[in-house]
C-alpha cells in the first residue's frame, strides 16, 4: 500500500515512514475505510498546500507577540487550554469542565 | 470609510443577531476593528472545536462571531460563483478551497479581510467576542495589523494527530447517524 495507491502521492512527503505504516495498517485491518482515509488526507494535503502553519506562527510572533498564545494541543488537556484562554481574558476563575481530545 | 469586503457595493447583510456586514450600515452597529476580539488560529484537526466546546461548557458567556465556514458560505462562495458565472450547488470541502483560493487572489488577506469588516451591536451581544478561525500567514498578518486589540490563540498539532482526530470525528458522526437510524 502507498499514498499513491490512495490517490494522494503528495501525502508521502508529509508523514514519517512509521506514521505512514500506521495509516496503511489501519486500512488493511479495517480500522479505517480506504475512501475515508483518502478523503481526509486530501483535505489535509490541500490545506497544507494553501496554508503554511509555520509561517503563520512566525508572522504572529513577529507582529503581535504579546497578544498571541501558542498552544500545542497534544501537550495540554482541553481544560488546560480553555483555562489558558480564560487567563488571557482575565477571567481565569471560570470553571472549566472535562472534555477530552479524541 | 468602510473598506469593501467583496465588492464596492456589498449590500448590508445581517449575519446573526447583533452582527452584520456591508453598507449602508445600521444604527448602533460598530466595527470589530477596535474590539477586544479573541481570534482562534489553526488548521483542520488542531482541536478548535473541542476547545470551543470546552469554553461553552465552562459557562463563559461569550459571543461566537459567524465562523469561517459560515462567512465562506454566505459571502465568499456567492461572490466567486457570480464572477465565474457558476450556479452554487452543493460544495464539498475540497471544492471550497478553490473558492477561497480564488478569493485570496483578489483579497490576499482572505478571511482576515472579512473579519475586519464585521459590524457588531455592542448593546445586544455578550463579550468576549470569539472568532473561529483564521489560518495562514496573510490572514493573520492582516488581522494582527488591523485589529490592534485582538488576541490570537494559535492551536497546533502534528499532522498525524490531526488525521487521527479527523477519523475519530468522522466515526463518531457515523455512529451517531446509525443510532438515529435505529431510533
Amino acid at each position: 500500500m502507498s499514498f499513491s495507491a490512495l490517490g494522494i502521492p503528495e501525502a508521502s512527503s508529509l508523514f514519517t515512514f512509521a506514521e505512514a505504516q500506521e495509516i496503511f495498517t489501519g486500512i488493511k485491518t479495517g480500522i479505517y475505510q480506504h475512501t475515508e482515509v483518502s478523503q481526509r488526507l486530501k483535505i489535509l494535503v490541500e490545506e497544507n498546500i494553501n496554508y503554511d502553519s509555520e509561517a503563520t506562527k512566525i508572522a504572529l510572533q513577529a507582529i503581535a507577540p504579546q497578544q498571541t498564545l501558542l498552544l500545542d494541543t497534544t501537550k495540554f488537556t482541553p481544560q488546560q487550554i480553555a483555562q489558558k484562554l480564560l487567563n488571557i481574558l482575565d477571567i481565569g476563575n471560570t470553571n472549566v469542565i472535562n472534555v477530552c481530545y479524541k | 470609510m468602510m473598506q469593501t469586503i467583496t465588492k464596492p457595493n456589498q449590500n448590508f447583510k445581517q449575519l446573526q443577531p447583533g452582527i452584520a456586514i456591508g453598507v449602508p450600515s445600521e444604527k448602533d452597529l460598530i466595527s470589530t476593528r477596535n474590539e477586544h476580539l479573541i481570534i482562534i488560529v489553526g488548521l483542520t484537526g488542531v482541536g478548535k472545536t473541542t476547545m470551543m466546546n470546552t469554553l461553552t461548557k465552562s459557562g463563559l458567556n461569550f459571543t461566537l462571531l459567524p465562523n469561517r465556514r459560515t462567512l465562506t458560505t454566505e459571502l465568499i462562495i456567492p461572490y466567486i460563483a457570480a464572477i465565474n458565472g457558476n450556479k452554487i450547488e452543493t460544495i464539498c470541502r475540497l471544492e471550497r478551497f478553490k473558492y477561497t483560493r480564488q478569493y485570496q487572489k483578489q483579497f490576499p488577506s482572505g478571511m482576515g479581510n472579512i473579519l475586519t469588516q464585521l459590524q457588531i451591536n455592542s448593546h445586544t451581544i455578550n463579550y468576549p467576542l470569539i472568532f473561529d478561525f483564521l489560518r495562514g500567514q496573510n490572514e493573520v498578518n492582516y488581522g494582527a495589523k488591523t485589529l490592534k486589540k485582538a488576541k490570537f490563540v494559535l492551536l497546533s498539532a502534528p499532522l498525524s494527530v490531526r488525521l487521527k482526530r479527523l477519523f475519530t470525528r468522522y466515526y463518531a458522526f457515523k455512529k451517531s447517524q446509525n443510532i438515529q437510524n435505529i431510533q
